[in-house]
């Protein structure tokens, strides 16, 4: 592989890892700092390394967190073998073994455990629908829709252009084009990407497809900032644990 | 004692219980499974470093075991706080004698039974002579109306068992109920859920406080504190305690957030008021996590900033602070504050540590470059 080939293939690693959320923070792993190292052979093997903000982080979400990682990465072309390493967790040695042989979770745990992940996964990726969703209906709100009117748009009915986002409207097209703005509503809008159908509304209440009731859709929104509160608290709390813990000296 | 005095010129005496204190001993000595004694301390650490002022700080060593001596100076002589309770950690299958052991903590309230509370902790994997202790405990321990009232449930408690692990365990359990059944007949009303990593089974998310919903919807009559106010799950604690009115915010770990975080402070008591109001938040300073000195201060000067009190339609006013600092959690644990006030005067304590009334002037620490919230 030439010198190039290996510095391309590396920010498509990077690139599919700022994919990969921390469930329960909603924000990439690239971003938070958990990728320590990487480095990729000539013939195509990763090598990767990860670190959480504590030594306690819970089993199953590392755990879900580092089978993403290996999934997306292996997809890649020109990747023949990925190896995760996680440094400095309770239970790195079982974790790293398991993510490395492509056991599941409940493989990995046996009795301790009691079946895999998937209702977990679903209970965080909804809360993580709903904070994504309440931060664009803040978002829209100052560029003149209600929270009702969000309601009627359609997933066609937002397209982006370039570094902006145009949502179509009876009232006319309406061009979003602040960073932070175009990122909130982004951030919703490809994680409805993921969601069935893919043609529907725009607003969708949970991992089905099913959209918010009209009537209830002013309370449901305070539930969805409760649920925007906690990932910000969490994460805002995860940063200033890693930085502290970077920082320490060994007793 | 301190009085809290307002730019108005307003004066309110406040009475401050901390509901979460430990003396903990992490020393290396007490290292039973060295990488995990080390690990928890070292993520104390942490949490420490990461939200004190700087100057408040201590070197590894003093933080690992500082001792009581330390400890009543800190929270009694500098700290503000009138009455600690003790949430003992026992965490038995990491450190030789526990992290915070239950009889250490006996001693130090034999000695300043008005300043310190005592509280217990059981775990229903100990069965029937965790059941037999406990009421030894409220026979030696029960010394105040208020003395051996509570007890830390930490579910996340790793114990050896049948040669293997077990890495937690739950509230709803029959077992669990059990020893709330214990603790009703021995009039321990306060039950202290704490959740951390680890649960049993592990695909389950351990920090759900479904089970303590359950325990506290069959056990109407006693009152359930979620200590770190449910983090890393506000939400479901939002949900759980807009429902069942025994349940407590316990602002242990959150309450830190006031200093280098003020915009996340002020969020998180939005909320708080918001879906539970002022009557069932309860402070802490969590020492030796964070110093009440600076959290008190910091909490009095603390103001929501408007377009909080706007979008959620409440305030923290002082007499509102007065409640999270001391009131609300003397309602719970039955501390009647005048008579403390009586007990307090010129008792051991205060001859020791040379207590003297001292007043907080709210609003001019700000100005002196104290962070308010932004």
């Amino acid at each position: 592989m030439t010198q190039d080939a290996q510095v391309e293939l590396k920010q498509n690693v990077l690139r599919a890892l700022s994919t990969v959320t921390d469930p329960e923070l909603d924000e990439p792993i690239t971003d938070l700092g958990f990728v320590k190292d990487l480095s990729i052979s000539n013939d195509g093997r990763v090598s990767l390394d990860l670190v959480t903000s504590t030594f306690w982080c819970s089993p199953n979400f590392v755990y879900m967190m580092l089978e993403e990682a290996r999934d997306v990465v292996s997809k890649l072309g020109g990747i023949n073998e990925v190896r995760v390493h996680l440094d400095g967790h309770h239970d790195s040695d079982r974790i790293n073994e398991a993510i490395n042989a492509g056991k599941s979770f409940s493989d990995c745990y046996g009795a301790e455990a009691n079946g895999n992940l998937v209702e977990l996964n679903r209970m965080i990726r909804t809360r993580a629908l709903r904070s994504r969703l309440f931060s664009m209906a803040m978002t829209l709100s100052k560029h003149g829709f209600s929270p009702e009117q969000l309601l009627d748009l359609s997933q066609q009915d937002v397209t982006f252009d370039g570094d902006s986002i145009v949502i179509r409207s009876p009232g006319g097209a309406v061009s979003i084009s602040d960073f932070e703005d175009v990122r909130s509503v982004s951030r919703y809008v490809r994680f409805r990407e993921r969601i069935q159908p893919s043609d529907g509304p725009l607003v969708v209440w949970d991992l089905d497809g099913n959209p918010p009731k009209r009537d209830g859709f002013g309370s449901a929104l305070k539930e969805a900032r409760l649920a925007r509160a906690n990932f910000s608290l969490n994460a805002e709390m995860c940063r200033a644990l890693l930085e502290s813990r970077l920082n320490r000296e060994q007793p | 004692m301190i009085t809290a005095e307002t730019p108005d010129g307003k004066k309110q005496d406040l009475f401050i219980v901390d509901y979460h204190f430990h003396i903990w001993n992490a020393a290396k000595e007490n290292w039973l499974r060295a990488d995990l004694a080390k690990g928890w301390i070292n993520c104390f650490y942490d949490y420490t470093k990461a939200l004190s002022p700087k100057e408040y700080v201590w070197d590894w060593d003093t933080y690992a075991y500082y001792g009581e001596e330390k400890a009543l100076k800190d929270v009694f002589g500098d700290g503000h706080v009138d009455m600690a309770i003790f949430e003992p950690q026992t965490l038995n299958y990491f450190y030789h004698k526990g992290f915070s052991n239950v009889d250490a903590i006996g001693g130090y309230v034999t000695k300043w039974p008005d300043r310190l509370v005592m509280g217990s902790r059981w775990d229903p994997r100990d069965g029937e002579a965790g059941k037999a202790l406990l009421e030894e405990q409220v026979k030696k321990f029960r010394i105040r109306p208020f003395q051996m009232r509570n007890v830390k449930l930490y579910t996340a408690e790793w114990k050896q068992e049948n040669g293997g692990i077990s890495r937690g365990w739950r509230l709803d359990s029959p077992e669990a109920f059990k020893f709330l059944e214990k603790n009703r007949e021995l009039g321990i009303n306060v039950q202290v859920a704490h959740k951390g990593p680890t649960v049993w089974p592990l695909d389950k998310d351990a920090f759900d406080i479904g089970d303590v919903d359950t325990a506290a919807t069959s056990f109407p009559d006693m009152k359930f504190v979620v200590t770190h106010i449910g983090l890393p799950r506000l939400d479901d604690f939002c949900w759980v305690a807009t429902q069942d009115k025994n349940i407590y915010a316990g602002m242990a770990v959150a309450m830190a957030f006031v200093h280098t975080r003020p915009r996340y402070f002020a969020e998180m008591m939005a909320n708080l008021l918001y879906w539970l109001g002022p009557d069932r938040i309860l402070f802490s300073a969590d020492y030796a996590l964070w110093h009440p000195k600076w959290v008190i201060e910091d909490f009095l000067n603390f103001e929501l900033p408007e377009d909080l009190k706007k979008e959620y339609g409440v305030d923290l006013t002082m007499e509102i602070k007065k409640k999270i600092l001391g009131e609300n959690a003397a309602k719970v644990w039955g501390i009647d504050i005048e008579q403390q006030k009586k007990a307090q005067k010129n008792d051991a304590l205060s001859k020791k540590l040379h207590l003297q009334p001292g007043t907080i002037r709210v609003g001019e620490a700000a100005k002196k470059g104290r962070p308010v919230a932004r």
